[in-house]
């Protein structure tokens, strides 16, 4: 019988889970839907551009329907695209991929329609449309496939522009400019979601790591700490097997390897830590620091650094891992150093210092944001070397011993109660 | 201005500068198709494109207001010596309209959100129209152009408004998140200091899986049922954080109190009773001790007993616990098969961290006497406050 069968469940940790749902419910629909209504109403302006280009030109076309059967087909398309997203949030895939095929007949009708008239001045104007109406798909659905059926949409147009060389001449100009006028929205709204994305992926990272800031002294963290609530929830389940006689003594060797395993577990979570800080937590958390800033402070000293030198600290690692990097081959990499100063504490005792270097390699000072150095500078007094490709920052940090004093952990660590 | 504006900035500002390259490369492509410029509009054609080329970069860096004009007014500047001519052929409507809907408008994106920005987008805006029907006054046809101008700003202009918007919206989420986040942290940090603090609790749960681990061979069936069941119970009462105030309290958090105190040690020779090992106390049982102290005497006291008692091989130990005005000593004796310390101290992970380690850490320090044959004695000593 295995242990987790044996006993009953108690209270599931999952508060780092449920913080990242959190944040992934941030990215997709909250900020995401309002860009997503925005790029509609672009999409809806350059579709009605498109339309009162084609009544500017449905005059020059030859008796006939002109332009229009294809906008009607378009119209159908979009038509069923927004009463279905009206009647359900979420579409099947299969409505999606029907919907993105039906886009091929506004565009081929455009085409047939158009064919041959180009010398007039006459170019497709629904098949352009229909690469516009990809733009809030590009916005709800991803953008990579919207992209790449605007870009067969833009050859269509281009190639059949070229076709007409002969008779068209210099109006061929003109019909290459419609078939770029089909790529380049969606381009440009591809790379506005992009960059939405990674500005609110990295402002939320940022948001969750700067959590840190306010622990104690040394810290455990987050995953830690929820492992060793885990480990305990474990041993007290076997134990209480053991207590109830549920497990019969002498142990099955399953079990007992069980207990072996869980008390080495156990040892290492609770002598690990003492000297873990809210830096090293908060490098490791953070999907932007984890693999660019490397902390080396072995005895824990970032820990006496108050909240403002914290969120200063916390602040310019983040604008330096941002920052533009000198060449492409060499990545950018960030070393802080934690070393007591060499004079050790102060004789006045209301104060003690240490110093923190922070190095950073491939980076070119120009290239660094001008706030990175108010934030240094609220971490303490500092000097700036500047290398042919690396920065030196060294900080003389002052901390108030009173202060760290302060929080829970480090008043039992740091001053004796009682006589 | 909040950094995220400055981020927001920051990207609009790069959308604008793809939007205005791409327009001021289209114009210029157009111009380049052969007879459609005299070779004055084409130089001039050029360096404007080029112009504007330079100015929409300094403005996608710097942010400042003034490059962001220039492009306008070099687009603008280009549309009108282009509307000049006496015959407009399809390249250059197309190049005009590049210039008035594309290049010019680019600038809506960044422009719009500022304080500023919508009136500014829309005296600019106006201005293209404006300069398109100077052209057209001359005679030319340039509705489509105007068609693509006008579509062209709107489309930028809410392209930037709707993506501050979404940032606003975003911000104020990620501030939520992030105040919760905060708060779930705060919250499990404490929970896991609770735990790590516990220990003199961990301590008797370790030495009871140990016990399991072994299959609980060479300790009474009876014995370890009931140490074990305590132990489930008072890892519970930790889990559900209930308040604990039976005479195990003294395990489970010992206070820098007297009589706590001799619980404490009395609580510790019920336990090593149980598993078989008889610990016999010696000298004072009141001592006032910092919390963090005691703990790492009773924690390292603890692991002492715990070696005397499967290694040993005796069932008895004696502690002895003397102090004088900066330290206080603890000494564990046995009478077994001893060992060369020189031979175990430093190999052996357990006695470094749990009882060196912990003394270490709050000042005080472990010396062992022993020779094979010949018993074992621990000395534990910690300062006084």
């Amino acid at each position: 019988m295995s242990l987790q069968a044996s006993g009953p469940r108690g209270p599931q940790f999952r508060r780092p889970i449920r913080s990242a749902r959190a944040a992934g419910d941030v990215r997709e629909s909250h900020g995401g839907r309002r860009l997503a209504t925005g790029i509609t109403i672009a999409a809806g302006i350059i579709v009605v551009a498109h339309l009162a280009h084609a009544l500017a030109i449905a005059p020059t076309f030859p008796p006939g329907p002109g332009p229009w059967t294809a906008w009607l087909a378009l119209a159908a398309v979009v038509a069923i695209g927004a009463l279905s997203r009206i009647v359900s949030r979420k579409l099947p895939d299969w409505l999606y991929v029907f919907l993105l095929v039906g886009l091929a007949a506004p565009v081929w009708l455009d085409v047939s329609a158009t064919a041959g008239l180009l010398h007039l001045g006459v170019t497709p104007t629904a098949a352009a449309a229909a690469a516009a109406v990809l733009m809030p798909v590009a916005a709800i659905r991803g953008a990579r496939v919207s992209l790449a059926i605007a870009i067969v949409i833009g050859v269509i147009l281009a190639v059949a522009a070229v076709l007409q060389f002969e008779t068209a001449g210099r109006n061929t100009v003109t019909g290459l400019a419609v078939a770029a006028s089909a790529i380049f929205p969606v381009v440009l709204i591809a790379l506005a979601i992009r960059g939405f994305r990674r500005l609110a992926g990295r402002e939320l990272d940022l948001s969750l790591v700067q959590s840190t800031v306010s622990t104690p002294r040394s810290a455990v963290g987050m995953r830690a700490s929820e492992e060793l609530a885990q480990l305990d929830f474990d041993a007290e389940t076997l134990l209480e097997d053991v207590g109830s006689g549920r497990i019969a003594i002498p142990l099955p060797a399953e079990v007992a390897e069980r207990a072996g395993s869980l008390a080495a577990r156990l040892r290492v979570r609770l002598i690990e830590g003492r000297n873990d800080t809210w830096l090293r937590h908060a490098v490791t958390e953070s999907a932007y620091l984890s693999h660019r800033v490397a902390v080396d402070d072995p005895a824990g000293l970032a820990g006496l650094l108050s909240q403002e030198q914290r969120d200063g600290l916390l602040f310019a690692l983040w604008l330096l891992s941002g920052a533009r990097q000198k060449s492409a081959s060499a990545p950018l990499a960030i070393q802080v150093t934690c070393r007591e100063s060499d004079e050790g504490e102060d004789g006045d005792g209301d104060g003690q210092s240490f110093m923190l270097s922070i190095h950073v390699e491939s980076v070119a000072r120009r290239h660094v944001d001008p706030a990175t150095w108010d934030a240094v500078g609220s971490v303490g007094t500092h000097d700036v070397i500047v290398g042919t490709d690396s920065l030196h920052i060294d900080i003389d940090c002052r901390v108030d011993p009173t202060i760290t004093a302060n929080a829970p952990a480090a008043r039992a660590a740091a001053r004796p109660r009682g006589s | 201005m909040k950094r995220i504006h400055k981020e927001r900035d920051r990207v609009l500002r790069s959308l604008a500068r793809v939007t205005g390259m791409t327009g001021a490369v289209g114009a210029l492509a157009c111009l380049l198709v052969p007879g459609t410029a005299t070779n004055l509009e084409l130089a001039v054609g050029v360096i404007l494109s080029l112009a504007a080329c330079a100015l929409i970069t300094i403005h996608a860096t710097r942010g400042a207001l003034l490059p962001a004009l220039g492009v306008v007014a070099c687009s603008l500047t280009l549309v009108a010596v282009l509307g000049a001519a006496s015959v407009l052929d399809a390249a250059a409507v197309t190049a005009i309209a590049i210039s008035g809907g594309v290049t010019a408008a680019s600038v809506a994106i960044s422009l719009v959100v500022r304080a500023d920005g919508p009136l500014l987008v829309l005296a600019l805006s106006g201005a293209s129209v404006i300069t398109l029907g100077l052209v057209a006054i001359t005679g030319h046809d340039v509705r489509s152009a105007a068609i693509v101008t006008v579509a062209g700003w709107a489309a930028c202009a809410s392209l930037g408004l709707w993506f501050d918007r979404a940032i606003a919206r975003t911000s104020a989420r990620i501030a939520e998140v992030g105040r919760a986040h905060e708060a779930e942290r705060l919250a499990s940090e404490l929970e896991a200091r609770q735990r790590q603090d516990a220990r003199v609790l961990h301590d008797t749960v370790l030495a009871t899986l140990s016990l399991l681990a072994h299959s609980g061979v060479g300790v009474g069936v009876v014995a370890l049922r009931q140490q074990a069941g305590d132990d489930a119970r008072l890892l519970r009462q930790l889990r559900l954080g209930a308040p604990i105030d039976n005479g195990s309290t003294a395990i489970f958090s010992p206070e820098s109190d007297d009589d706590v105190l001799g619980t404490t040690f009395e609580s510790v020779r019920q336990r090593f009773a149980r598993m078989g090992l008889d610990v016999n106390w010696h000298g004072a049982s009141r001592l006032a001790l910092p919390k963090d102290t005691l703990d790492a005497l009773l924690g390292a006291l603890g692991e002492c007993l715990e070696n005397v008692r499967r290694h040993s091989g005796v069932n008895e130990a004696d502690v002895t616990v003397s102090d004088d005005d900066r330290t206080v000593r603890a000494m564990v004796t046995d009478a077994g098969h001893g060992f060369e310390p020189e031979a175990v101290a430093g190999g052996r992970l357990g006695y470094a961290e749990s009882v060196v380690g912990r003394l270490h850490t709050v000042g005080g320090r472990a010396r062992i006497f022993s020779s094979p044959g010949s018993g074992t004695t621990v000395m534990l000593e910690v300062p006084k406050p």
